[in-house]
Parts: structure tokens; sequence; C-alpha cells
């Protein structure tokens, strides 16, 4: 995990150790590792399964495209959600987006297409995807709040103040506490 | 509820196989991945250059259109106002608003007039036109309500599904114009002058 302090923290290390070029088995090895952790970051971010799977390709284009060579499969990891999360952000900022997608449209299309009705998953969903993203790191992926806050690019304090409200509003529309 | 099952709802966001094989062939399309990725970059400069010509072409359109012409100007219209505090203005589209005086140079064959009226301690403004009708727009709403609440002169009909505008009901060939207690935006004090065969 520390591994990922790499990407940031010593750009100049970080362009020596890249390599020329990824042969096409290493990418698919990288995306069978991956791709469903990618995916699920997409899909928190993102909300919706066909912009998650636009994403993740979006992401591993990019692995194609930079071709660091990582040190183990946790610092191939957390380059992938800090990508994932930098192509989640970008595709938010583009015009049209902010035009078009109604938030109750978003939720009901969710709900219906993509899963049965649970009422976690459905109440996960109506969370804003910063919170959802915070949870999903912290809870499912096990990282620790200083590795997220760093992920993120994020204060270690807004990662906690994150992750309480997150639980409040779980606690609040669910009618129960969250238990760790 | 329990970190389990809020693992379960995230384990529920995990692509299928048909997700993970669509997604596969692809990347592995992408023959040339470099080029593929800077294909947006590409193409976000060729729309700024775009952009830009588009914009100079504007520019050059407007001065073509609006070039003065032989140093004669023909005022078409003037106007006064009683005493020499409080002063009319009108909108040229020849001139910046600075330069705005109580002539206009043109005006065009559907006759429009946009006017400013600056001055201090205004109580009140009366207008009255011979043969046309007058349309104010007041932006301030501090004046009658008339001239800036739509609903008062155009209303939904539920028998034709559709909103009808009645005219002769917003416009007059003259008008008198009060301010509430405390005005003080002058500078926004703004009218449309139109002319209408109601």
């Amino acid at each position: 995990m520390e591994n990922l302090f790499l990407l940031r923290a010593n750009k100049q290390q970080t362009k020596s150790i890249m390599t020329k070029g990824r042969t096409r088995e290493e990418i698919m090895a990288m995306y069978n590792r991956h791709i469903e952790t990618v995916y699920r970051v997409c899909f928190s971010l993102m909300g919706n399964k066909s912009d998650a799977e636009d994403v993740t390709q979006a992401v591993f284009l990019e692995l194609m495209k930079n071709n660091i060579q990582f040190l183990d499969t946790e610092h191939e990891k957390a380059w992938l959600i800090t990508v994932a999360r930098n192509q989640c952000r970008d595709t938010h900022r583009q015009w049209w987006r902010k035009k078009v997608v109604a938030l109750n449209q978003t939720v009901e299309t969710i709900s219906i297409d993509t899963y049965e009705i649970d009422p976690v998953m459905d109440t996960l969903m109506q969370l804003p995807s910063k919170l959802r993203i915070v949870l999903y790191l912290h809870y499912y992926e096990g990282y620790k709040l200083s590795e997220i806050a760093g992920m993120l690019e994020l204060n270690i304090n807004t990662v906690k103040t994150q992750i309480r409200t997150a639980k409040q509003q779980l606690k609040f529309e669910l009618g129960d506490d969250f238990n760790d | 509820m329990t970190k389990n099952e809020l693992n379960t709802a995230f384990d529920r966001m995990t692509p299928n196989d048909t997700q993970k094989e669509r997604m596969l062939n692809t990347i592995l399309k992408k023959e040339k991945p470099v080029e593929q990725v800077s294909y947006p970059q590409k193409m976000r400069r060729r729309r700024w250059f775009s952009t830009v010509a588009a914009c100079l072409t504007l520019v050059f359109a407007m001065m073509f259109m609006f070039q003065p012409g032989n140093g004669s100007v023909a005022f078409a219209l003037s106007i006064g106002t009683p005493d020499s505090e409080s002063r009319v203005k009108i909108m040229d589209s020849r001139m910046e608003r600075e330069k705005f005086t109580t002539t206009v140079s043109n005006v065009n064959s559907r006759p429009g007039l946009e006017f400013y009226i600056e001055g201090k301690d205004i109580a009140k403004i009366e207008l009255s036109c011979e043969n046309e009708y007058l349309y104010v727009v007041d932006w301030t709403k501090t004046q009658q309500e008339k001239y800036w609440n739509s609903e008062l002169y155009q209303w939904f009909d539920k028998e034709k599904q559709q909103y009808v505008a009645h005219p002769e009901l917003l416009l007059d060939k003259s008008c008198l114009l009060t301010f509430s207690e405390g005005f003080n935006e002058y500078d926004q004090i703004w009218y449309r002058w139109n002319f209408y065969s109601v």
C-alpha cells in the first residue's frame, strides 16, 4: 500500500522506471487482476453501468499509454484507482453531462435496470458519489484513511468527515446504526 | 446495518463476465493506444482553432456591417427633457452606452427604441405617444406591476392548452411611472418604445 505514494511523491523516480511498451499478454493479465476493482470504483463514482464501462475502458487505455513499470500488484491497483477517479472527474466535467442527466432519472434507471430491489443498495446509490467512493475504499478494499486521502488527493480530515457523513446518511435512511 | 451488508452491496457492483469480455474487446481493439488516447487532444486543439476562427469571422462581419458611412450623420429621432438635471439617453447601435445622447442616427423599418433615463430623486416619469403605443420593461420591479408581471397580460387558456397574450392590457399611448420609497437604482431604469398598431 505504501507504494501508492510513489505515484505522486517522486515523479522523477516514476519516470525513470517507465518502460518502452507492454505486451498484449501483460495488459490482459493486469486487466484480469484489477478489472473488478476499477469497475467498482468507476461505478461508485459514475452511478450507472454504461458510464462505468466507458470510464473503465478509458482507464485501461491510459494504462497502455503510460507504460509505467509497477513495483507490485498493490502499486498497480493504487495507480489504477487514482486514474479511475481522475477519469470519472473529467467525464463529469464534460459540459453536456451537466445539462442532460436528471438525478431522479438516474436513480430510477439504476434501481430498475441494474438491481433487484435492495434497500441497502438503493440507499447506497442515493449517496453522493464522493461519499460512496470513500466507503468503498475503506470498507470493501480495506484502505487506511491516510491511503484514501493520498489516492483521492484529499485531506485526511476530509476523508474522516466524509466517512462519518456517509454513515450518518445510511443510518438516517435505513434507520439502523452502522456497525463496523 | 453491518459492514458485511455494505460489502454485499458493493459486491453487486462487480461486472459480470459479459461486461468484462465486452470491455476487454473494446480495449484490445485499440491497436495504437497512444494515438487513440491523444485523439481527444487533437480534437480539442482543432475545436479551439475553430472557435477562434469563428470569433474572428464574427468580429470582421460586425465591423463590416457597422462601419460608419461617409462621415455624415443623419439623426432619425430626437427627444428632450424639461429640465437639465434629468436626462434621457437613447440607445444607439453605433455608440457605446457612455456616449448615448438624446438623438439616434438610425431607426430601422420596424421601429423600436430603447432608452435610459438618468437623474436623481425622480418622483415620476410620464411617457406619451401620439400614434404609437408604449411598451415598458421594468427591470427594477419597483414601478407598475404590469410592466414586469407577465401574468397580468398573459395567462394559460385551458381549452386551447396554451398561453394567450393580451397586449392591449399592456400597451398604452401613455404611462405614468412612480417609484417606491427609497428607490435609488436610477441607472437601471430602462424603457423600450415599440411601434404597435393594436
